[in-house]
């Protein structure tokens, strides 16, 4: 029997399209099934846990609290305020003013009573020159130290705050999330009670619209009132409900979310600190510290808290959301063309194996998957190639099990959180689950293509220019030797 | 008619297709009853929590006036509120709030208050849920159980869980170790001479966090596990030294200071820094030279002779530390040397950069806000 | 007398309410969080605030803070907390603060001080 070039062709593509889903698919449940168990046993853990022991204990690590601020001013002084009032014994807030434009650090200066210090600062990761450091006359403040610098994005800014810090332990964070009182005592937990050597622990991050806040403080978890919002809160139930924590289990965890993480400074210090080159800095750092600890063949550990510790307002427009969505897609794939020696790479066990492997094939194809899949559907249909029948139906599997996952994790939510406990909120949520797929997700795809386009079209153009505003700025720590 | 049963359309269809439909069904099917799920369980948490808040209510107000009795009281009004909480407890969830309601109350209450809750525990047989606990196979109810007991400080449980320290559980494991320490009351640390596992120092705030409750002089000498063959028992050991201030320990943990694991040396110099008098100067300024290579040791130590150093003596001893490699270390002796008397006469042999980066050291250390 | 309650412990709040209270050393109020306590504040007059450090929206050094620079007050304050760290007993004094008490806490000794604290007044 003799097969034409077209029916070979035809016949490729779809079994490959098809393997693609199937694997997808399988590799979703196994991760859904994974964090499923895993936050079972974290929260009935830590019904044992009496996170107040933490708090005065003299044994535990400090904390540097890092937040950049940039144009900041009409809320700084609440968001300071708040981050003052987080339960922990031995921890600093650092403030990086990083060139703002407007009042920031007058309003700080103002508010606190700060003066300028002779800080003797350490350049050891290099960062743009640093115009001052403050601190507060008086004693109440006397957690807070403010920097002001140069202008050179958020990655330096971190930077920054990690020379600055001389505490153990540090937690990067978004100056404008509403941080809970408690989330350090449980942030800090997977650091004091593993056996392995933790490096860096992330948080989970909640959308805050519509939440009522009080001086900065979340006084009531209300549902977002907007679609696009609600959409957004099952997005990221679903991603750090039911990946994350499996990620966690399984210690391949790759990305700790900007807003809300907590890494051992050395190390992070070690490696370089963030990388400014990339748009996905928080994404690169992890990566990063695990290759580190790879080379040196140190045993360390990833971890991962479910708690709803930070509350983020989500961005309320598709021209806004659009754009953020399209930074992450850039910062995935700067990340991963960063560590491209990664991929399959059995040196770097589970990260090189399943981890990179996972992020390239599943979050960084994807959504070129999806879209050339259109497209070819598109041309079939036109030349009549399609069996409709069958079309209908995989279209259906393929809703069903999206519809599945997504009421998985509200199920998830339910069992574990329960932060929305109006009876109007879980029809909102299914309403919002069944529109999803036709509504947000194709955006959503868009976006993403979208930013790689801009990635490899900006590459040539502008990428190596804006690198030259950059000054290396290095003091002389080599002066004794 | 025939044309729209079922049996029809699936035969009309190719296999594939059955196949993805019964899927979809499937999923579909999955996704109705995890909603369905989800709306019980919101019943039925409403319904669990109005009942516990039952409870509650009628048991808090009992509990209070009993915590508040003074000793030697009349036990007649105390006898009542026994027989009011007894008629309440016959279902296990009525025992369960009642026991999580006095663990609760007795946590923020020392003296006769404690004792008077102690007293209700014991007289209504609370004990018996507990100890029953640990016969579960579930691992929470066995480490809730664990919990209940020590926090009751119901001694006679000691030996069942003293079986409990090697389960495989980890959370049992913490909780066993926890409830030891709490409820032996003479010797606390007995189990730690042969304990093989891991004190994590999550465990070491706990026990910790318990020692601090009790009379200081009736600590053990922790220094006798100084040389445990088991790594963990020392670090933790040398850091309960520390924090409990067992000056008497400060020459053996001087010897500490050159053991080969850098890790247990630098615990031994955070308890000096902590503790040693002026009498370990000297040896302590010896000592300093040899941990040139050991950055945080080094500025353990010059930490110390910051506070117990004598500037004509020990002077000397420190300032080479001026051209440590290491920025951190510099720092340290430059704030030791300010306290005892000035870098500024130690630096002239420097070259001119260093000085000036050492004047910024200064600077920084003598910085009120700063510190 | 009149003794405001401030802890998020439900428990604390109603076991220092019966002593207080069978003691007869004054009338009561009890509130849940620092944000109630500032409104009640504002409003009423006490002879005594017994708070705990650690509540919802607001600490208790916050509220010593508030009774002590905004509203010019010289009301006793008994500072009650479950972390007696060094560095938090100190900067409660220095707020203003009349007496500290760690958790867990003699209620008998509790009352004694709030006996002393309003005779002395």
């Amino acid at each position: 029997m003799m097969f034409s070039f077209w029916e070979i062709f035809f016949f490729t593509i779809n079994t490959l399209i098809l393997a693609y889903g199937i694997s997808i698919t399988l590799a979703y449940l196994i991760l859904a099934a994974l964090s499923q168990y895993e936050l079972r046993k974290y929260i009935q853990r830590n019904h044992f846990t009496d996170f107040r022991n933490i708090l005065s204990s003299p044994l535990t690590p400090g904390i540097s609290l890092i937040a950049p601020a940039y144009n900041e001013g009409l809320t700084i002084i609440d968001n300071v305020k708040s981050l003052m009032s987080i339960m922990y014994n031995n921890y600093e807030i650092i403030i990086i003013n990083d060139g703002s434009k407007d009042d920031t650090l007058n309003k700080m200066i103002e508010a606190f009573n700060l003066v300028i210090v002779p800080f003797d600062l350490q350049y050891t990761i290099a960062t743009k020159p640093v115009r001052g450091i403050y601190k507060s006359q008086n004693r109440a403040f006397k957690k807070l130290t403010v920097v002001d610098k140069e202008n050179g994005g958020k990655a330096d800014a971190l930077n920054v705050g990690l020379n600055v810090s001389k505490k153990d332990l540090v937690a990067c964070i978004d100056v404008d999330c509403i941080i809970e009182p408690d989330a350090l005592l449980k942030m800090v937990k997977p650091f004091l009670e593993s056996t392995k050597p933790v490096i860096a622990s992330g948080g989970v991050v909640r959308i805050a619209n519509s939440c009522i806040v009080e001086d900065g403080r979340l006084v009531e978890v209300k549902l977002p009132q907007i679609q696009i919002a609600r959409f957004q809160v099952l997005e990221y139930i679903r991603a750090f409900l039911l990946g994350r924590m499996a990620w966690s289990k399984l210690n391949g965890l790759l990305l700790i979310s900007g807003a809300f993480g907590l890494f051992k400074r050395d190390i992070a210090v070690k490696c370089g600190g963030y990388n400014h080159n990339t748009v996905g800095e928080d994404m690169e750092l992890v990566v990063r510290m695990r290759v580190y600890m790879h080379k040196h063949n140190f045993p360390y550990k990833v971890t991962y808290i479910p708690d709803p510790l930070c509350w983020t307002e989500a961005p309320a427009s598709y021209q806004i959301l659009g754009r953020q969505r399209n930074r992450w897609a850039r910062g995935t794939f700067e990340v991963l063309k960063l560590h491209r020696y990664l991929f399959f790479n059995p040196k770097y066990g589970l990260m090189g194996l399943v981890s990179y492997p996972f992020w390239f094939f599943f979050e960084w194809l994807a959504p070129f998957v999806e879209f050339s899949g259109l497209l070819y559907f598109l041309t079939l249909a036109c030349i009549g190639k399609i069996n409709w029948i069958f079309f209908f139906a995989i279209t259906l599997a393929v809703y069903a099990f999206a519809f599945f996952i997504s009421m998985f994790s509200l199920f998830s939510e339910e069992t574990s959180y329960y932060k929305y406990t109006q009876k109007r909120d879980i029809i909102k949520m299914i309403g919002t689950a069944l529109i999803e797929p036709l509504w947000f997700h194709p955006r959503v795809v868009w976006w993403g293509l979208k930013g790689n386009f801009d990635l490899i079209k900006g590459k040539k153009s502008w990428g190596e220019m804006s690198r030259q505003g950059f000054v290396q700025y290095k003091k002389k720590n080599e002066l004794v030797r | 008619m025939k044309y729209f049963t079922l049996t029809y359309l699936i035969q009309a269809f190719s296999e594939e297709v059955n196949i993805l439909l019964s899927i979809s069904v499937i999923l579909l099917l999955l996704s109705i009853a995890l909603v369905l799920f989800i709306l019980i369980s919101r019943l039925v948490k409403s319904y669990h929590l109005k009942k516990e808040e039952k409870f509650k209510q009628l048991f808090r107000e009992i509990i209070y006036g009993i915590s508040v009795q003074e000793k030697n009281r009349s036990d007649q009004e105390s006898d009542l509120a026994l027989t009011e909480l007894n008629k309440n407890i016959h279902s296990v969830f009525g025992q369960q709030v009642l026991i999580d309601e006095l663990i609760h109350v007795r946590k923020n209450v020392v003296g006769t208050s404690a004792d008077n809750i102690y007293a209700v525990y014991l007289n209504l047989e609370l004990h018996k849920n507990s100890l029953k606990k640990l016969k579960s196979i579930s691992w929470v109810t066995k480490a809730r159980g664990i919990r209940e007991l020590a926090e009751m400080d119901y001694s006679n449980a000691i030996l069942q869980i003293e079986q409990l320290l090697s389960a495989p559980q980890q959370t049992i494991r913490e909780e066993s170790i926890l409830a030891l320490i709490r409820l032996s009351k003479n010797n606390s640390f007995n189990f730690i001479n042969d304990y093989k596992g891991e004190i994590t120092p999550w465990i070491e705030i706990n026990i910790h966090k318990h020692l601090l409750t009790l009379d200081a002089r009736k600590l053990p000498n922790f220094s006798l596990w100084f040389n445990h063959s088991n790594r963990s028992v020392r670090s933790f050991s040398i850091k309960m030294t520390r924090l409990f201030r067992q000056i008497e320990s400060v020459p053996d943990l001087l010897l500490l200071l050159s053991e080969a694991d850098k890790d247990i040396a630098l615990l031994a110099a955070d308890a000096i820094c902590d503790m040693a008098g002026q009498e370990y100067a000297t040896p302590l300024a010896e000592i300093l030279s040899n941990t040139w290579d050991y950055d945080q040791i080094s500025i353990r130590l010059m930490n110390t002779m910051a506070s117990i150093g004598d500037p004509d003596i020990h002077s000397k001893f420190l300032t080479p530390f001026l051209s440590h490699p290491d920025y951190e270390v510099r720092l340290a002796t430059v704030r030791a040397l300010e306290q005892l008397n000035g870098t500024e006469q130690h630096i002239q042999v420097l070259e001119k950069d260093k000085q000036v980066a050492i004047q910024q050291m200064i600077a920084h250390v003598n910085n009120t806000f700063l510190n | 007398m009149k003794i405001l309650i401030c802890d998020d412990d439900e428990a604390v709040v109603s076991m220092i309410r019966f002593k207080l209270t069978r003691e007869k050393l004054g009338e009561v109020s009890v509130v849940n969080n620092g944000r109630d306590a500032k409104a009640i504040l504002n409003d009423m007059h006490f002879d005594l605030v017994i708070t705990d450090i650690h509540m919802p929206y607001c600490s208790g050094i916050e509220i010593t803070q508030y009774i002590r620079e905004t509203l010019k007050r010289s009301t006793p304050i008994i500072i009650l907390s479950a972390e007696g760290l060094e560095d938090t007993v100190l900067q409660a004094f220095q707020m203003g603060a009349t007496d500290f008490i760690s958790k867990p806490f003699s209620l008998a000794e509790l009352a004694i001080r709030v006996k002393r604290i309003l005779s002395s007044q």
